[in-house]
């Protein structure tokens, strides 16, 4: 059981290296910085090492602020682009864009849960040059749900997202 | 009021003026007169660029995304191969070149010790083989010689002639018996068959024929089969119908054009679209695919490569070493060893083949002497005693013929079982008869009483017979044939479907034997009834079962035949598990189709299926099969909480592991719907939010989740369900009681 608990460290430990090797100073990988946009929804984001901004369709802006995903981080209810390594590909970033409804928090059960606006794509730290495409899913009425006992959380889109493929401006 | 009547009219004339097209001055096209086609133009011209802003757009999206996948997956597939195959030659190469010298070595030791201990070993068996073939053509001629000699002055002759004569005695008497005794009895039974008969007569062991003739029609239900399309079809995202017409047929006429116009816009555009991106995104990916591939860790393919070649260059080299020491070796040892074992074998090899001659040749003369006088005296014999030997038997033949024919008078001559359900068919649970032909030989007629017939089954645990030995109902005329029919009660059973089934029937007068015959029965359900094809289980989803149904029998089965399909709930739940059958012509077939849902996942599954065809209270058609199939999601469900803890008043929090099971590389999330079946809903319900949402989870990759649960008191009951769907698409269900 120790053994096993050690090993499971090193490799949290190793992705861990690979994923802040990959993401170079900034949270967001170098490849995945610069102005990508829809031209067809004309939905458009603008990608930064440690900030990003989304345009909707109607103009309306999201602002944010990247940070490392922790428990504590995610239940603040401040609104952010949260990355972590992906739990079981360790060259993948999970990247949600979220934007909390404080409004909307309720607990019971040793959950919390409210409502977000959120955002999700992947990075893939394998890559070496810019990328050209970035794939999006979208939902205003997302959910964010916290496990207050094992300080864990999950949040995802109800059926029906709307899906973005940005193109890099200048391609 | 003239006055009046005339402002009416002058005011109607004008209304008319401004509103009828005659009065307003239309040219050539009635506008208010509908028309359909011009509407039906106009729609299929707004519906093509919306349509075709669809294809563009899906086929872009959709022309990407696969070729990103075919891409990446046939160049990590090509590059791999070459890895491996270069791998493996340097390791081969590597491995030949140790292993050569290595056996080399091992070689030459090796040939050395078994060369000089083969070149002994021949060369003893050479010496031998040389000692016994001169002693042999020496001794044997002096040997037979004297055997000869020996059998000329024995007592031959004189044996040969006494037990002749005593085995032409024995043959004649056991000819008689074999041939002459049954020939009596054959000549005396075949004069009685021939006797004149003077009564044909038949009955029926039952008064009225019993039939089963259900014609009564259930209502028909019509199965019908869906069919898929498996080709890009759009989803109607851009639907915009946007004119209105003053008439409903042009409105029709405008939306159905519109639809058409739209199917065209999308079909044009959307493959153009889809195959420029397909490849646009698929070189990257090929090569993003091989970069990958060359990455990988080849190092067993080396090892592989080099334990291969290893072991087929120790082999060549060990060959070599091997047979260059063994041949010197051989050639030291063989001729020493030969000539020293020649001059001591031979005084040996001439005794033995001395002796073998001389009893040889003796036995051979003396059974000469012995059959020559033995032939004659038993043919002298046998000619004598034959023919008297032969009168006796024949004659006591016929007697006891006679006397059986006088005790036993009658006999049956045949059977056959005739069916209640006259179709063609033997069917389980189908009351099946016996028809007999029965012979009486007595000069006086036989009683009723005294003559039964019976059947018994020869083959365990595959008939009932209800009435297996019955008197028959009316005697038998002197010298009379009689056909009787209806006769014993025989049913199969349902176990007696697929193999032959048989029976002995059997007379007696007066409890002595007058024949048994043995009937072969093959039992089949009129209805046959077999899977169209495997069903492709996923747990939690329901899922198509298709029955094949054929009639086999040669009459028609009427309407209304109601099918039933059962499982084990715990394993297939069926969710629509009866449907009706119109009526079937000999030899026709339909495809029934029913709905189940797994309940148990595995590779290989047992999945118990009972298939059952009922009409008015007959069985048609029966089917009672276990397959073990696969029952496979994209998605697995572990459950890591144990759920009796629900049993237990209070909040249980309950753990669920899911894991992508797919090798999909979709970006779809994930909605987990939790619900509580039983009686004990109210009193049990789960709390938060229901659905709980996640994010894509990559194949391969597992995650787990809490759903807490609130029971409002000790020992409720009941059936905790998870629905998971991807992207509003539900692709497991999982239950567990508890």
């Amino acid at each position: 059981m120790r053994v096993q608990s050690v090993i499971h460290s090193a490799k949290f430990l190793a992705l861990t290296l690979v994923a802040g090797a990959a993401t170079g100073c900034g949270l967001v990988p170098s490849e995945y910085r610069g102005s990508f946009r829809d031209a067809q929804t004309n939905v458009s984001a603008e990608i930064g090492a440690r900030k990003g901004t989304f345009r909707t369709a109607d103009g309306r802006e999201l602002k944010l602020k990247a940070d490392r995903s922790d428990f504590e981080r995610v239940a603040s209810g401040k609104p952010g682009i949260l990355v972590e390594t992906n739990a079981h590909s360790g060259y993948l970033l999970d990247s949600f864009w979220v934007s909390p409804r404080m409004d909307t928090y309720a607990e019971g059960g040793g959950m919390a849960w409210f409502e977000a606006e959120v955002l999700y794509t992947q990075f893939d730290s394998r890559v070496k040059d810019p990328v050209r495409r970035l794939q999006f899913f979208h939902c205003v009425n997302g959910q964010v749900l916290l496990d207050t006992v094992e300080q864990r959380w999950q949040m995802g889109c109800p059926a029906g997202p709307a899906y973005y493929e940005l193109r890099r401006q200048g391609d | 009021m003239r006055n009046s009547a005339s402002a009416r009219l002058l005011s109607w004339i004008l209304i008319s003026a401004l509103t009828l097209p005659a009065f307003s001055g239309a040219a050539q096209a009635d506008p208010t007169q509908p028309n359909p086609e011009r509407a039906r133009r106009e729609g299929v011209s707004d519906g093509q660029p919306d349509g075709g802003r669809e294809g563009r757009e899906r086929g872009r999206h959709e022309g990407e995304r696969e070729g990103r996948v075919e891409g990446y997956r046939n160049g990590f597939a090509r590059c791999e191969r070459e890895e491996r195959e270069r791998h493996y030659q340097q390791g081969y190469r590597d491995g030949f070149s140790y292993g050569e010298q290595e056996g080399f070595n091992y070689g030459l030791g090796q040939g050395e010790a078994e060369g000089s201990e083969r070149g002994r070993r021949e060369g003893t068996a050479d010496g031998r083989a040389r000692a016994d073939r001169d002693a042999r053509a020496e001794a044997e001629p002096l040997g037979a010689a004297q055997g000869i000699a020996q059998a000329n002055a024995s007592d031959a002759g004189a044996q040969g002639q006494s037990q002749g004569a005593a085995a032409g005695e024995e043959e004649a008497r056991q000819t008689a018996l074999r041939v002459d005794y049954p020939r009596g009895r054959k000549d005396y039974r075949d004069e009685r068959f021939a006797e004149a008969v003077a009564h044909e007569d038949a009955f029926s062991q039952r008064p009225t024929t019993e039939r089963d003739t259900e014609t009564e029609t259930i209502t028909e239900t019509a199965t019908e089969t869906e069919t898929d399309s498996a080709r890009a079809v759009p989803d109607f995202r851009y639907n915009n119908p946007r004119r209105t017409y003053p008439h409903a047929s042009e409105n029709q006429a405008y939306h159905q054009g519109y639809r058409d116009g739209y199917i065209q816009g999308f079909n044009g555009s959307y493959r153009s679209t889809y195959n420029q991106h397909y490849q646009m995104a698929y070189r990257p990916a090929e090569d993003q695919g091989c970069w990958e591939a060359r990455r990988q860790n080849y190092r067993p393919e080396y090892d592989r490569g080099f334990a291969q070649g290893r072991s087929e260059g120790y082999r060549r080299g060990f060959d070599r070493g091997y047979q260059q020491a063994f041949q010197n070796a051989y050639a030291r040892e063989f001729g020493p060893a030969s000539e020293n074992t020649y001059r001591a074998e031979y005084p040996g090899f001439y005794q033995r083949h001395f002796e073998a001659a001389r009893a040889r040749a003796y036995s051979e003369r003396y059974r000469e002497l012995f059959d020559a006088a033995f032939q004659v005296a038993k043919r002298e014999r046998f000619e004598a005693r034959y023919p008297v030997l032969a009168r006796e038997q024949y004659a006591r033949g016929r007697a006891d013929e006679a006397e059986d024919f006088r005790l036993k008078p009658a006999r049956l001559l045949g059977a056959e079982i005739s069916e209640t359900w006259v179709n063609g068919v033997l069917e389980p649970e189908e009351t099946l008869r016996v028809k007999l032909n029965l012979r009486n030989f007595a000069a006086s007629g036989l009683d009723a009483r005294d003559v039964r017939v019976s059947v018994r089954a020869l083959d365990a645990g595959v008939t009932a017979i209800p009435v297996a030995d019955e008197a028959l109902v009316r005697g038998l005329r002197a010298k009379s044939v009689t056909a009787v029919s209806d006769a014993l009660d025989v049913r199969l059973l349902g176990a007696a479907v697929g193999r032959p089934v048989r029976l002995a029937v059997r007379v007696t007068y007066q409890g002595r034997d007058g024949g048994e015959v043995t009937l072969t029965l093959n039992a089949r359900w009129a209805l046959q009834l077999q899977l169209d094809a495997d069903p492709q289980f996923s747990e939690g989803i329901p899922t198509p079962v298709r029955l094949r149904t054929t009639n086999v029998s040669s009459e028609p089965i009427p309407a209304g035949v109601a099918l039933n399909f059962r499982s084990r709930p715990e394993i297939l739940e069926v969710t629509q598990g009866s449907a009706g059958l119109p009526a079937l012509a000999p030899g026709e077939s339909r495809v029934v189709e029913f709905t189940a849902i797994a309940r148990k996942a595995g590779a290989a599954v047992a999945i118990p299926m009972l298939f059952e065809g009922l009409a008015a209270g007959r069985r048609w058609g029966y089917l009672d099969l276990t397959r073990e199939l696969p029952v496979v999601n994209d998605y697995s469900i572990r459950l890591a909480t144990d759920v009796a803890k629900l049993k237990t008043q209070g909040v249980t929090r309950v753990e669920y592991v899911i894991r992508n099971e797919s090798a999909r590389l979709g970006f779809q999330g994930l909605q987990l719907h939790t619900r509580v079946l039983g009686s004990s809903g109210s009193e049990i319900q789960v709390i938060g939010p229901n659905p709980q949402l996640l994010a894509p989870l990559v194949p391969g990759q597992a995650v787990s989740f809490l759903v807490p649960v609130l029971a409002l008191r000790d020992g409720l009951s009941g059936t905790l369900e998870l629905e998971v769907q991807e992207n509003g698409r539900t692709v497991v269900v999982h239950r567990k009681e508890f």
